[in-house]
């Protein structure tokens, strides 16, 4: 699998709210050392947490960035690496795998 | 002999129910005011000896203060493991309407069921169940009006009471916990005995009107707020059940919704009386300001149900 290939879904120990065009995002916490880790996403890192999906690649990602956001492609690319990158250093998103018993909407 | 004391706090109504083997406390002087007669909504037992924690596994840890246990059937919190003398265990179910205190079976062990988070985190607990929310906050109520001025240690809630209690026709609700709840579409702020250093805790309550989140000012002014930053703000000044994916969920549907209906401020602070001539003005202002988008659009042929945040 190329890793425009790769999907990703949410870990279901982060809660999130979507506040206009915003996003916050709290991992639920084992210790209270954890507890200033409250993310905030910005409207294009909304958009994309919004549809990270098992049946949503990398490169379908892209794609949708550029049908919502005026951006070039290299840029849509550039950020969503980017984005992904970061939610993966956090464990807010896992690979999808196999995912037989899909249940993302 | 079995007796019992009665507490109300934020309409939430604990009894703290002796047994023969414990019965020789007193109730902590800064709950007097929140005793009631009411029935209660949850009843805590004071119990002597150890709770069956098998098949227990940890949940959340705030070391060395308090760990919460969960199993199948129920929720231990153990407070004070490593301190002989203090240690303490709360079990409860999650219908959270009786709670057992364990105590050491020792009969010389410190038992004052008030001491340390206990009730506080029952309390958390209870409220995360789509109840409301404790949030670190100064609460006042100035006339009939309910405002918060919200912020984190040393931000200044302390000092902000003291200066409120030398104006006239404002009541303190606290200077470091306030409750917030909704009761018919409306949020209400009451007070807490969980107090800061200014030691203010009353069972007062009122309708919120507004919130401040608080810094320190070489003068002061506000700036309102909007989209996520209230939110962010009050999650980080409140004490969510951050180990219960379910009672985060509906903390921050409850913070979205009230800060998505009551106006927010950033707040700086110079620590004299000209913030409180200066709160008074502001929220006079705000009103004004409020009728004023509210009339043009209703000349606009627009309804408002409710005065438009500006």
């Amino acid at each position: 699998m190329t890793e425009a290939e790769q999907t990703y879904k949410r870990n279901a120990n982060f809660v999130f709210r979507q506040i206009d065009n915003e996003t916050i995002l709290v991992p639920i916490k084992d210790n209270v050392g954890d507890m200033n880790c409250i993310y905030n996403l910005n409207e294009v890192g909304a958009f994309i947490w919004q549809n990270i999906k098992c049946k949503n690649s990398l490169a379908g990602l892209k794609d949708m960035i550029l049908s919502e956001f005026e951006v070039t492609e290299s840029q849509a690319e550039a950020d969503l690496n980017e984005f992904i990158k970061d939610l993966k250093k956090i464990k807010a998103i896992l690979p999808a795998g196999s995912c037989p018993d899909c249940r993302c909407v | 002999m079995v007796n019992k004391t009665v507490l109300k706090i934020g309409d939430v109504s604990f009894s703290i129910v002796n047994s023969e083997h414990i019965n020789d406390w007193e109730i902590d002087p800064p709950y007097f005011p929140f005793v009631t007669a009411e029935k209660p909504d949850i009843r805590v037992n004071l119990v002597r000896g150890k709770p069956d924690d098998a098949a227990t596994k940890k949940f959340f840890g705030s070391y060395p203060i308090w760990d919460l246990y969960r199993s199948e059937r129920s929720s231990i919190i153990k407070f004070y493991e490593d301190m002989p003398g203090l240690s303490r265990a709360l079990v409860f179910k999650a219908n959270l309407k009786e709670a057992d205190l364990y105590f050491p079976a020792a009969t010389d062990q410190f038992i004052s069921p008030f001491y340390g988070p206990v009730l506080e985190l029952l309390m958390i607990n209870y409220l995360a169940q789509s109840r409301g929310t404790i949030i670190h906050s100064c609460g006042i109520k100035l006339g009939d009006k309910g405002i918060l001025f919200v912020g984190e240690s040393g931000a200044g809630k302390s000092t902000l009471a003291k200066l409120w209690h030398q104006a006239e026709g404002v009541d303190i609700l606290s200077d470091d916990r306030t409750i917030v709840r909704k009761k018919n579409g409306e949020y209400w702020i009451y007070g807490t005995p969980w107090h800061g250093e200014a030691k203010f805790g009353a069972p007062y309550t009122a309708k919120l009107d507004r919130i401040y989140f608080i810094q320190h000012g070489a003068a002061n002014s506000a700036c309102q707020m909007r989209s996520a930053e209230p939110v962010q703000n009050l999650l980080t000044c409140s004490f969510p059940p951050y180990w219960d994916p379910g009672g985060m969920e509906f903390t921050m549907e409850f913070f979205s919704d009230m800060t998505a209906t009551l106006p927010c401020y950033e707040l700086f602070v110079k620590p004299d009386m000209g913030v409180i001539e200066y709160i008074n003005a502001h929220g006079e202002e705000s009103r004004v300001r409020a009728n004023i988008v509210r009339e043009d659009l209703m000349a606009q042929g627009i309804g408002v149900a409710a005065p438009a945040v500006v």
